[in-house]
């Protein structure tokens, strides 16, 4: 199945000042991406400047203050060991965006390649890929995940690892995609009767077509991946403590959900905020890259 | 599948459809026939579990009482009844030859009477006529099988050790049985209370040689009914029993309620009669409940933590001291211990046992420049990395972990800490595979208190029993070991607190605390008070409405 | 019809074998001794443990222990837990009932919530209608479910101490009544992704020129919504549902968790906790081959509707 998301200035591998211009206003002109991106630019922010911008070590709880509700000391109040909410949560960002990009980025380093490869070189070798994608595809990678931390323990690294292996396929299938289409086009054909090699095939016309379907998967899977840390994370399986985690935080409190309510709010407003995010830019990015599938 | 893709996928299908429709002519009737369908499937999905066998239809009455439980049971065999969530199941189901009152004092219960001649002869003489929930007599030949039971191998009893000091178990008359010890012991007067005391039928233990029953049959007040793994027990009124008039109850459940709070709720709605496990910070709206009556009582119990005395770095006493007294046990019983315990004064014997050394020592102190003093001058001076192990299910236990790690580092221990369930936190223990520091609960098999100590701290209890830190004192084992033999109480005592205090001095664990045990009630029950002993008792015996 | 289930089935059992050998052998990699587990934390002796691993077969080479494993799953046997000394089957026998009746209610509640609100959105578009849809289908995207199940508690049980707050009750109607949130949570994150999907295919429906040519000859306004966009729709509609699947299952299994419903999603994740491999095994199964069976049910159900598949000929 052809990825279909090809318009005039998506292709062409030379960047000219108009396709870039016209893409900036297009995106300037999408409320849901440029919230999206404001909500992920604040995240990298918190990110960068946690040290900066937290009120207290995410690490040091002051025990007498256990479970404080919210107050001038303690914006968002304080967890059981008297840890302040609002620095654990900024610092949490580092966890969950990092795992999640690291998620997204080992997926791509192994999908692109691989989906490209599995198109061009076609035949049997494209027919078991996809069946193995096809299988994989279809079953949660959560689910999958399971298995692995049964097998390896749970920590943050095994987490990442084996999404990062089960996300392949989504990357993987829109890169074959275009790839297989690039091929039976005139201009390719033309290429490789005049004896270009493969690597400039591929370089100049199959990859920057590939950039923009990439990078809209890319933005939804990072909100995926941030779903899923944070449930694998809330099981008990993903980050340990005392490493701040939105999951961890959202899983404690909901022990004390009778008697300090403000931990579990403060760690799933986050969680949403974040994902959400995440799923405005992906959603804008689609409208501004496929003027097709915008005209809904 | 990505919605993009969902997406995708759609528009092909959808674009194909729409121009197969132009060609073709769909009929209405097999649109509608299609969504019946559709509608009757997930209505069948829901309804279906209804009609499925299992799913009782009996709401909830005066005649049925309903206790929750904290975790699943790990089973339902009395051999295997060592744990604080099974026991209260077991214990209705079935009984032993004797047992223990709420005091801690022991009286016959399957057996009529009791007699001890010497230190090393205990003649029990069982109760006629009282009759196991199939109808069959009770005997001595299935006192010996369910004794024999737990000493078998194919079923591993963690109180299989509780016979190792017996010569022989015969029928010395009918309906007699007399055990002869090989040493004399203080203890093994208590064995048959607990549930290693426990009777079933020969017949069915022999059915179930090498794997634990599922379905237990005992002399108890209750019968097994059944029991849905993660969800509930059932049992049902014996109403054979030996003891006339009880129980008062037609049925009871055991729920199995995980979360915490949900247990308080529930005894706040009346969805639960009877709680024993109670989150710290949710006592005191337990307390305010006027629909419930709490009863407190401090445990022959002690939760400490495990350091490793065999190996570097905690084979150094000056490490131990350091990390011992760099840790605010004041910060840690107010906010997070709370009312659940109470200070350990360098025991694991608390104060309301006698025989405890605790009016005599003093606690730990928290001195951080002593601390700091103590490791300079150790095999460490400039700090160390170690392990600590914890149990994930407990956001206390975890909370006290953290505390715990955060104080350390002051002084420059690094402190990492393992966080994994409890069965398996307790099949490390076990195993030996552990390092550094492991959380320990320990509450004593009798109400003695040797059971704090022998299977703490004699070198021979090291994993697989529960002498966790591999302490190891000559002195203290001849100790321990004469106070068990030690008939006489006042001797006993003080070879037991002489030990305590060379153990003190030694520092081979962090003391915590003694917690207590707390029992949940709705108002208007009586008949039963919990005891620090609650996990060999049957709480519902005798639990019935208070007569005004 | 016939071809189409064969061949389906050519391509997902072996899919189904190639995900349940994997999970076989990643998980016998666990560090430790598998016997130990199995004595589940009481005290033992050496002897005991061996006579454990004579019983489990534990001490034969790994492939030896492949081949029963695959010969015993033939015959349908999921293995038993280590820990519980129960067989699998059972274990989940016990708590299907009440999955079931979760991920039914469930996606019930996401069919009645997201096929109105996406055809009403469609027809008005651009109304406040749409745009409030559009919202609540991103907010219900976003939210992880296992927060929204934790707000519901939060409001209804424990502030207006409306609804029973976890647990599944003792059966019947009592039950019903502790599924209501699990089921109002699970399916108002179902519905999120559905209703944009209804709206996007009604949207796609509207503007067909049979649509057009059915208003110009008179029909009123509802009918032609209703009779043909509605129909059309239906497809797509049936289409993504089954897709659904998939979060369904990761859904149902952290909403179990989280309010303590005791079904299949509590039994996967006590056992992924603790490392009770043979039971995180046999589940994976199971979940499979569920999986394998509801897909092939949507092929066939798509097959139907569709006059192209039933006949052949489709690409």
């Amino acid at each position: 199945m052809a990825a279909e998301i090809l318009t005039p200035g998506a292709v062409a591998g030379a960047t000219t000042p108009s396709t870039w211009s016209m893409f900036l206003w297009r995106l300037r002109s999408n409320s849901k991406a440029m919230i999206g991106l404001g909500i992920v630019i604040f995240l990298l922010i918190l990110i960068v400047f946690a040290p900066l911008l937290a009120p207290k070590d995410p690490n040091f709880g002051v025990l007498p203050d256990t479970l404080a509700s919210p107050s001038r000391d303690y914006l968002l109040g304080a967890d059981k060991n008297g840890r302040d909410v609002l620095s654990r949560l900024i610092y949490g960002t580092r966890t969950a965006l990092g795992g999640a990009l690291m998620v997204v980025l080992i997926s791509e380093l192994i999908g692109v390649p691989l989906g490209i490869w599995a198109a061009y070189k076609g035949g049997w070798v494209d027919e078991v890929v996809t069946r193995i994608f096809d299988m994989l595809l279809a079953f949660p990678p959560l689910l999958l995940s399971f298995a692995v931390v049964a097998a390896f323990g749970p920590s943050l690294r095994n987490v990442v690892l084996s999404l990062g292996i089960l996300y392949v396929p989504f990357i993987a299938r829109v890169v074959r995609g275009v790839t297989l289409v690039q091929k039976e086009m005139v201009y390719t054909e033309a290429a490789r009767a005049m004896g270009y090699p493969q690597s400039r095939i591929i370089f100049r016309h199959i990859l920057p077509n590939c950039i923009s379907p990439v990078i809209v998967v890319s933005s939804l899977d990072l909100a995926y991946a941030l779903l899923d840390i944070a449930a694998l994370s809330y099981l008990g399986l993903g980050v340990q403590p005392p490493t701040p985690d939105w999951g961890n935080m959202l899983a404690e409190g909901q022990t004390v959900l009778l008697t300090a309510p403000h931990i579990a709010i403060a760690a799933g407003v986050m969680i949403l905020i974040a994902v959400l995010g995440f799923n405005l830019l992906g959603d804008g990015l689609r409208d501004v890259l496929d003027p097709r599938q915008a005209k809904r | 599948m990505t919605e993009n893709e969902a997406g995708q996928q759609f528009d092909a299908r959808m674009r194909e459809y729409l121009q197969g429709l132009r060609e073709q002519a769909m009929s209405r009737r097999g649109l509608f026939k299609l969504s019946a369908a559709a509608v009757g499937a997930t209505a069948l999905a829901g309804a279906v579990p209804y009609v499925m066998p299992g799913v009782s239809v009996l709401a909830q009455d005066d005649t049925t009482v309903t206790l929750g439980l904290e975790s699943d049971l790990r089973g339902v065999e009395p051999a295997l009844g060592y744990d604080f969530t099974a026991n209260p199941v077991i214990c209705n189901i079935t009984e032993g030859l004797m047992a223990l009152d709420k005091d801690s004092k022991i009286y016959p219960l399957l057996a009529e009477t009791f007699e001890n001649p010497d230190a090393q002869t205990f003649i029990y003489n069982l109760r006629a006529g009282v009759k196991f929930h199939d109808g069959t007599d009770v005997t001595v030949a299935d006192a010996i099988a369910s004794i024999e039971r737990v000493r078998s191998e194919a079923i591993a009893s963690p109180m299989a050790w509780m016979f190792d000091n017996v010569e022989s178990i015969a029928e010395t008359a009918p309906m007699q049985l007399t055990i002869k010890l090989k040493i004399p012991s203080a203890s093994f007067t208590y064995v048959m209370a607990t549930t290693a005391g426990h009777v079933m039928p020969k017949s069915l233990i022999d059915a179930n040689p090498d794997l634990p029953t599922q379905e237990p049959i005992g002399t108890g007040p209750y019968k097994f009914v059944k029991w849905e793994a993660g969800s509930q027990v059932e049992l049902e009124k014996n109403e054979a029993y030996w003891q006339t008039g009880k129980p008062y109850f037609q049925k009871a459940i055991f729920k199995i309620v995980p979360d915490g709070t949900t247990r308080v709720a529930g005894l706040k709605t009346g969805d639960l009669t009877i709680v024993r496990d109670i989150p710290a910070d949710q006592l005191e709206i337990v307390r305010g409940m006027a629909e419930i009556t709490l009863q407190e009582v401090i445990g022959f119990s002690s939760n400490q933590i495990f350091m490793v005395n065999n190996a570097a770095p905690f084979d150094d006493i000056n490490v131990r001291k350091a990390v011992s007294m760099a840790i605010n046990y004041d910060e840690i019983m107010t906010n997070l211990v709370k009312d659940t315990g109470v200070r350990s004064i360098s025991s694991t014997v608390p104060s309301t046992m006698p025989g405890s050394a605790e009016a005599e020592l003093t606690p730990v102190p928290y001195d951080v420049e002593a601390a700091k003093a103590a490791l300079a001058a150790s095999s460490q001076p400039n700090g160390f990395k170690t392990t600590l192990t914890v149990d994930s299910e407990s956001g206390q236990r975890v909370a006290e972990a953290q505390a715990i790690q955060q104080m350390l580092a002051v002084i420059g221990v690094e402190v990492e800490i393992n966080k994994i369930p409890q069965p398996d936190r307790i099949t490390a223990l076990q195993t030996g595979d552990y390092e550094g520091m492991i959380f320990h609960e320990w509450g004593a098999d009798f109400p003695d208190a040797n059971g704090m100590l022998l299977p703490l701290f004699h070198s021979r209890s090291v994993p697989p029993q529960n002498n966790g830190s591999f302490y190891n004192n000559p002195a203290v084992d001849a100790l321990l070991d004469g106070a068990d033999a030690e008939v006489d109480e006042t001797a006993r005592f003080a070879k037991l607190i002489e030990a305590q205090k060379l153990i003190a001095a030694d520092m081979p664990i962090i003391w915590l605390d003694h917690f207590k045990w707390f029992l949940a009630v709705k108002q208007g029950l009586g008949g039963y008070s919990i005891g620090p002993l609650f996990y060999w008792d049957s709480f519902l015996r005798d639990l019935a409405p208070v007569q005004a | 019809m016939a071809r189409l289930i064969v061949t389906r089935l050519l391509t997902l059992v072996p899919m189904m074998f190639v995900i349940t050998s994997i999970v076989f052998f990643m998980v016998r990699f666990v560090p430790g001794d598998p016997a130990r587990i199995m004595v589940g934390g009481q005290r033992t002796t050496p002897a005991t443990l061996e006579a454990i691993r004579k019983q489990y077969n534990l001490d034969k080479p790994l492939l030896t222990q492949y081949g029963m494993w695959v010969e015993d799953l033939v015959h349908g046997d999921l293995g038993s837990s280590f820990r519980q000394r129960q067989d699998v089957r059972v274990l989940i026998a016990d708590r299907l009932g009440i999955t079931l009746q979760l991920a039914g209610m469930s996606f019930l509640i996401s069919l009645l919530i997201a096929v109105p609100l996406g055809i009403i959105a469609a027809v008005r578009r651009n109304s406040w209608v749409d745009i409030s849809a559009t919202v609540f289908s991103l907010i219900g995207a976003s939210s992880p479910v296992f927060f929204t199940s934790i707000l519901l508690i939060l409001v209804f049980s424990y502030k207006l101490n409306v609804m029973p707050a976890l647990g599944r009750g003792d059966g019947g109607l009592d039950t019903f009544k502790h599924l209501i949130m699990p089921a109002l949570a699970l399916g108002f994150s179902l519905a999120a992704i559905t209703t944009r999907i209804t709206r996007s295919s009604m949207v796609e429906a509207l503007t067909q020129d049979y649509i057009e040519t059915a208003r110009s000859k008179g029909l009123s306004s509802r009918s032609v919504v209703m009779k043909h966009a509605f129909r059309n729709a239906l497809i797509p509609i049936i289409t993504v549902a089954g897709l659904q699947f998939g979060y369904l299952l990761v859904g149902t299994v952290l909403v179990d968790y989280t309010f303590g419903l005791g079904g299949l999603g509590a039994l996967l994740v006590d056992s992924v906790q603790r490392r009770d491999y043979p039971v995180v095994q046999g589940m994976t199964i199971f979940v499979a081959g569920v999986f394998i069976v509801i897909n092939l049910g949507v092929d066939v159900l798509y097959g139907i509707i569709d006059p192209r598949v039933r006949f052949g000929g489709r690409g």
